[in-house]
Order: C-alpha cells, then sequence, then structure tokens
C-alpha cells in the first residue's frame, strides 16, 4: 500500500477506534497536532533521501523546497503547543503514516538514477494529494483552537503548491 | 514601469534610513511597506512615479516577488525585507518563484 493510500486507511480508522462521542467530533487538538507534524518530518525525510540519491537538478531543486518548507511548518507547530502547553498525542494515523514512509523509504533506497526519480516524485504527488484532502475534510474542520487551525489552513495552501509544483515536475520525468 | 530592486538586509534598511548622508528623496516620494504572510501578498497601494515599495517577508517561508517578465527579482528569507523603487509608470505583475500560486500586482501613475 502506498503512504498516500495507508493515510486515508490509516485517518479513517483513527476515526473508527476513538471513543464514540469523539470519533463523531473527529480527532482532538493533540492529535491533529500529531498528525500534522508526523506528515511535515516524513516529507522532510523523504526530502532529505532525495537529496541524498538524485542527480535530477529540478528534482533536488524541489526536495530542498520541500525540507525547507515543511521544516519552517514544523517548527511553528512546535512552538504553538508549546505556546498552548499542549502534548501532541501519539495515535493510530500517525503510526500509520510513519510505518508506509519506512516501507516507502525502503522502496526508494533500492532505486537509482531516474527509476529513483520518478518513484519519488509520484509518491510526493500522491502523498500531497491525500494530506490535503485530509487537512480540508478532516482535520482543519476538526481543530478547535484557532492559532491551530489557522496554522493548517496556511499548511493547506502552501501543500497545494507542493502538490501543483509535484505534478509539474512529475509529468516531466515521464 | 520600471523597478530597480534593492535587496537590503533588514539592519542596512534601518540604518541606511537613518543616516543623513542617505540621498534625498523627491518631496512627493512615498515608501510604500508590503507584508508577505501566510502564503499572500498584501495588496500594493496605487504608486506614483519615485515612490518606494518595501516587502516585508512575515511568513515562515522563503519567498520571493518575481516580475513575470523577470525585470526584477527579490528572494526574500523568512523576517527579511527588499526594496523597490518606482522609476515610471505602469503595471507589473509578480509572483512567488517557490510558490507561484502567490501572486500580487503593482500600478504606478
Amino acid at each position: 500500500m502506498t503512504r498516500a493510500a495507508l493515510f486515508i486507511a490509516a485517518a479513517a480508522g483513527a476515526l473508527a477506534i476513538s471513543a464514540p462521542a469523539q470519533a463523531a467530533a473527529g480527532p482532538t487538538d493533540p492529535q491533529i497536532a500529531h498528525i500534522a507534524y508526523t506528515a511535515g518530518t516524513i516529507d522532510v525525510e523523504a526530502g532529505k533521501q532525495a537529496l541524498k540519491m538524485s542527480h535530477n537538478a529540478t528534482v533536488r531543486e524541489f526536495a530542498q523546497q520541500m525540507v525547507r518548507d515543511h521544516q519552517a511548518v514544523n517548527a511553528k507547530a512546535l512552538a504553538l503547543v508549546k505556546k498552548l502547553k499542549v502534548t501532541p498525542e501519539a495515535n493510530a494515523t500517525s503510526a500509520s503514516l510513519t510505518k508506509a514512509a519506512d516501507a516507502e523509504s525502503a522502496k526508494l533506497s533500492k532505486l537509482k538514477g531516474a527509476d529513483f526519480d520518478r518513484e519519488y516524485m509520484r509518491n510526493e504527488v500522491a502523498f500531497h494529494k491525500t494530506v490535503n484532502g485530509a487537512l480540508a475534510s478532516t482535520l482543519i474542520p476538526s481543530a478547535h483552537n484557532a492559532e491551530l487551525k489557522s496554522l493548517l489552513e496556511t499548511g493547506l495552501t502552501l501543500f497545494k503548491e507542493h502538490q501543483a509544483h509535484a505534478e509539474q515536475v512529475a509529468a516531466k520525468l515521464k | 514601469m520600471r523597478l530597480f530592486p534593492r535587496r537590503l538586509p533588514l539592519c542596512a534598511v534601518v540604518v541606511g534610513a537613518l543616516l543623513p548622508v542617505a540621498p534625498p528623496m523627491p518631496a512627493a516620494a512615498a515608501t510604500h511597506v508590503v507584508v508577505i504572510d501566510k502564503m499572500k501578498y498584501a495588496p500594493v497601494p496605487p504608486l506614483k512615479v519615485g515612490d518606494t515599495v518595501v516587502f516585508l517577508n512575515r511568513d515562515m517561508f522563503r519567498h520571493t516577488v518575481t516580475e513575470t517578465k523577470n525585470r526584477f527579482n527579490l528572494d526574500l528569507m523568512p523576517g527579511a525585507k527588499g526594496s523597490l523603487t518606482v522609476n515610471s509608470a505602469g503595471k507589473a505583475d509578480f509572483y512567488c518563484k517557490y510558490h507561484p500560486g502567490m501572486r500580487g500586482s503593482m500600478i504606478a501613475k
């Protein structure tokens, strides 16, 4: 299962395993913070892997931007949870995201050259598409704290840019 | 519209503004600060020739102010500012090279 596909399943699973009252209301703010931070960390690590493996200038430029932008969002998220005195709460969605990312990383580590570039970019498109869907449909509507919601909304604007950029780069590699 | 980028570090902009040796501005010229935040450029107010536009990147991301015809380009790290001086009337459209969905324009008379 791809990282993106698993995220959908994991998001659904997280809702299903929550207490009935929470399931109806969606994930809590501490859970949302953990999911968002985990997703950002995953893409930073994927970007670092691409910078280590790829020799394609366009792919490397994209990867550098992913590392830079996602690190910036995560730094802001860390500062926010500290300010709000919220402890991000590990959950099934975050765990599934990490597990899927590890599998994708292992898959990528066996590829080289153009094969690596195509798979990295294919996954970046799928990953951002799915994260954007989750942000718009579940995470942003479920967030209660205004600052967290605002950060997620900025994140969604940013990640839509990333998705469009990834689609452009991926199309050039075909 | 002709615009000359004057990308300066924050401290240089502040110091330069305080020095008596700074070149005198035309009497009618104004300085407009345009903030970049949350993946958006604030609207640029109507400009006159001789005005200066200072772009202040308050966002958490690196952004550029890149003219679509490549007549100017400011590359701004988070917290940085850069300025342009309007040298002729006209319209200029700009975008962010890193986030091309971010777009803005300015009109000078």
